[in-house]
């Protein structure tokens, strides 16, 4: 990778990140409802109290004049402080983020390797007995509503079995490491649902990257060389199909940041999903403006680290 | 050994959490700055945490921080004794603070309309009595200010320089029922202060749960984990529980006086919603007892013909009667009404209550002879509509079982006057009837019980004769709690479940 190359596509990066933020702030701001509605909405409040009243939250001003302080602050590092949690933005969206980690990291990376398993042996089995089969079940779980599924592991094994808490990430009065086991107790549920839901898509795609790969003329080659089918598996099928299989993992995750929104809601999960929702029903911009930014930024990267990865284990691809 | 300690630790454990009660709550808990509140889990959280100088009850103003009170009309003032009372922290409630709780408003202008708008000062009488000064007086000065504005300690908040920046999540210390033990994403962990009058002897705190939805927050108190659920329950999830009693054991429903008063407003700025017999027409053609049993499942009231609800049980008057259908009536009326058989417009919500209503009301005034149609808005769109006044009829909400003298910002005349083609106030229907004014400003002026009594005695007689809006009915507040972890649940028809005699007489299950 030269260094031009780098310096275009970072200057790129940062080009897409203003454009991006500008027109949220827009979107956000076209959104209907006032953020400071609640406290000068009531008619009793004379019409010189309203103005100071939006002049605290600095929406007295013209939308023009909001932009220009918010980008003045912003390449300060400064998002604003949230109207609702009445704190900076920034340490908000840092307390929520580790949560939205925790609960989507593990069961994706759960996911990508039983699909990476699962795919591999069906793509090497094609239109087998086992690939039939495997690929019902996997078209079934793929076409059940997350919410659905979510619920009805719920009402089984929290609700009538009571295995599992209903919701919530940790009870409230455990102290040192009874935590950590009430964390993961929390999080077994949410961790299932988003298990079963991301395996059978991620299956499908590794078992199509291996049936094409296998269609490959150095496939053919490997088996002339007399490599047995376990070897032509490992060296060549994983190698070939690890490439855009990490880059999909890349880009999953860059979207989880964004927060796993149904899940979290069901759940009661208080991660960035969940922010976002509140963020936009209350219309606390600097908080809503935040987490979208903070979703395009971790987008952006993830594209660029996806290619990077794509040219580390493609040696055919190549920067200029 | 190890095993026996460890069971031992369990054991302990799960017996200290057993005296905490479990409240779910709707929505988040961000802040508990109490100047900044914003949603209904903060108001309940600051609420308990907090405390004001007077409070309601029943309709009635009563002391809280403050023991008595009196009002000075010739500087519009409220002087107010306060009690001997201490903050979470153990230092007394002065009048040091109480003076520094109002000022503050005023000196970091924080987003409290009315009391900006109406407010002049507090100032320290004595080390127990304070002046809180208006540039007007009148009863809903009460309700701004000594009712509503939280007592804070300035020790502690003098050294906060931003308030609009301060979420006062560390350790607020407030002088109310519970004291602050510790706040996390999910959970508020709140200690009974053993200082309150109204503390209880059996249980150690409360820990309110934030929930996001209606659903999981009713299988949790059925589960157990949660012992009360602080909103007012859908009638048709009550009605589950009323109607199987065997599926639901631990699960009670207690069914409280409401307080707020459906109403169909009038536009008295048209023709022929200005006409008193129009009025009275669409006041006797509708069927109350079936709107009640159809849209509510029963879970509501036929409203009083003065409108104001039970609810306010210190102005209510019972010997007013409710509304009851007489067709025959109603053709009548309406002849001599002016009315000329055009269609008139019904202003609804678009929520399912309102439209089953509206479907009703729509039936029931056909069958007189009004033409009506349904004009269905969302929330946003209902508010917009209301406040440019562009309706006949609509289907609104009064709220007053709290505070029965907002009745003032809903019906006097200068709340609904037009400028800038919006009302200036809640008078969204443009009531302007004289004889009206002059009883509502008489309540406006009554702040000894006896002229509250005979002001509203003299409203709602009023009221009745000349219909300005259709007192439709008042639905039931719905209350859940759950038996399983604790008995010993009061249930007050005006207070509701969480009341000071059930804290008094919660006992743990063991």
């Amino acid at each position: 990778m030269s260094i031009s190359y780098l310096i275009k596509r970072i200057l790129q990066m940062l080009l897409t990140v203003i454009i991006a933020v500008t027109l949220s702030f827009i979107l956000i701001r076209a959104l209907p409802g006032d953020p400071a509605e609640r406290f000068y909405g009531d008619p009793r409040i004379p019409e010189e109290v309203k103005q100071e009243i939006k002049a605290a939250f600095g929406l007295d001003k013209p939308v023009l004049i909001q932009y220009l302080n918010f980008l003045k602050q912003f390449f300060k590092g400064d998002l604003g402080v949230s109207y609702t949690y009445n704190r900076k933005v920034v340490q908000v969206v840092l307390e929520r983020l580790p949560w939205t980690l925790f609960l989507t990291a593990v069961p994706t990376i759960l996911s990508m390797i039983a699909s990476l398993k699962i795919g591999v042996y069906i793509g090497c089995k094609r239109n087998s007995f086992a690939d039939k089969v495997i690929r019902y079940i996997a078209f079934a779980l793929h076409s059940v509503p997350t919410f659905w599924f979510a619920l009805l592991l719920i009402l089984l094994f929290s609700f009538k079995l009571q295995w599992f808490p209903l919701q919530g990430m940790v009870a409230p009065n455990v102290k040192g490491y009874e935590t950590i086991l009430s964390l993961l107790h929390h999080a077994a549920l949410p961790w299932l649902t988003l298990f079963v839901i991301n395996v059978p898509g991620f299956a499908m795609y590794v078992r199509n990257m291996v049936i094409s790969i296998l269609g490959e003329e150095f496939i053919i080659t490997a088996r002339a060389k007399g490599l047995t089918q376990a070897q032509i598996r490992k060296k060549h099928i994983l190698r070939n199909a690890l490439g855009p299989l990490f880059s999909m993992l890349t880009l999953r995750i860059a979207g989880m940041l964004g927060g796993a929104v149904l899940i979290e809601t069901i759940f009661s999960w208080k991660g960035m999903g969940l922010l976002v929702l509140e963020a936009s029903r209350n219309s606390d911009y600097p908080l809503l403006q935040a987490t979208v930014l903070i979703t395009i930024v971790s987008v952006i990267l993830a594209n660029f680290l996806a290619d990077l990865l794509q040219a580390t284990f493609d040696p055919r691809v190549r920067f200029e | 050994m190890k095993k026996l300690i460890f069971v031992l630790m369990i054991l302990l454990s799960v017996l200290s959490v057993a005296s905490y009660l479990n409240v779910a709550v709707m929505g988040e808990i961000r802040s508990l700055n109490p100047f900044l509140v914003k949603s209904s889990a903060e108001r309940i959280a600051v609420g308990f945490i907090y405390e004001t100088l007077l409070t309601e009850s029943s309709g009635r103003i009563v002391g809280a921080v403050a023991e008595d009170w009196q009002v000075d009309f010739s500087t519009n003032s409220l002087i107010l004794k306060l009690r001997d009372r201490n903050f979470h922290d153990g230092t007394k409630i002065t009048a040091d603070d109480v003076v520094f709780s109002f000022n503050y408003i005023l000196q970091k202008k924080l987003p409290l309309g009315p009391i900006l708008a109406y407010f002049t000062g507090a100032e320290k009488i004595d080390e127990k009595t304070v002046k809180l000064s208006f540039r007007t007086m009148n009863v809903s000065m009460l309700s701004f200010a000594p009712m509503a504005i939280p007592v804070i300690p300035k020790s502690i908040w003098e050294k906060i320089d931003k308030p609009m920046e301060f979420p006062n999540i560390e350790k607020p210390v407030g002088s109310g029922l519970l004291s602050f033990e510790k706040l996390t994403l999910q959970s508020l962990v709140l200690n009974f202060f053993k200082d309150h009058p109204n503390s209880s002897e059996n249980l150690q705190g409360m820990i309110l749960h934030t929930v996001q939805d209606e659903t999981m927050g009713f299988l949790g108190l059925v589960k157990g984990d949660y012992d009360y659920l602080f909103w007012n329950l859908d009638p048709e999830l009550a009605r589950q529980v009323l109607d199987n009693p065997n599926k639901y054991p631990n699960v009670k429903v207690a069914l409280i006086e409401g307080g707020a008063v459906n109403v169909i407003l009038f536009n008295h700025r048209k023709q022929p919603m200005d006409n008193l017999n129009f009025r009275k027409a669409v006041l006797n053609a509708i069927n109350y007892k079936e709107i009640v049993q159809k849209a509510y499942s029963n879970l509501a009231d036929t409203a009083s013909l003065g409108l104001i609800p039970k609810r306010a049980s210190g102005v209510y008057d019972e010997n007013m009667g409710k509304p009851e259908q007489n067709i025959p009536l109603a053709k009548e009326l309406l002849k001599s009404s002016g009315y000329d058989g055009k269609k008139l417009k019904l202003l609804v919500s678009s929520d399912k209550k309102s439209m089953d209503m509206a479907e009703y009301i729509k039936l029931y005034l056909k069958n007189v002879g009004i033409e009506v149609e349904l004009d269905v808005q969302g929330p946003e769109g209902l508010t917009t509509k209301l406040k440019k006044a562009d309706f006949d009829l609509a289907l609104y909400s009064y709220n007053l079982g709290h505070h029965p003298e907002m009745v003032f910002y809903h019906l006097h005349s200068s709340r609904g006057t037009m400028k800038d083609g919006q009302v200036t106030g809640f008078n969204y229907g443009g009531v302007a009837i004289k004889e009206l004014d002059t009883v509502l400003e008489s309540i406006w002026m009554a702040f000894s019980e006896q002229d509250r009594i005979v002001a509203f005695k003299n409203l709602q007689k009023l009221f009745s004769e000349i219909i300005p809006v259709v007192p439709l009915l008042v639905p039931v507040d719905i209350e859940i709690y759950s038996v399983k972890n604790f008995t010993g649940w009061v249930v007050s028809q005006t207070e509701g479940v969480m009341n000071a005699e059930t804290f008094k007489s919660l006992k743990p299950v063991r």
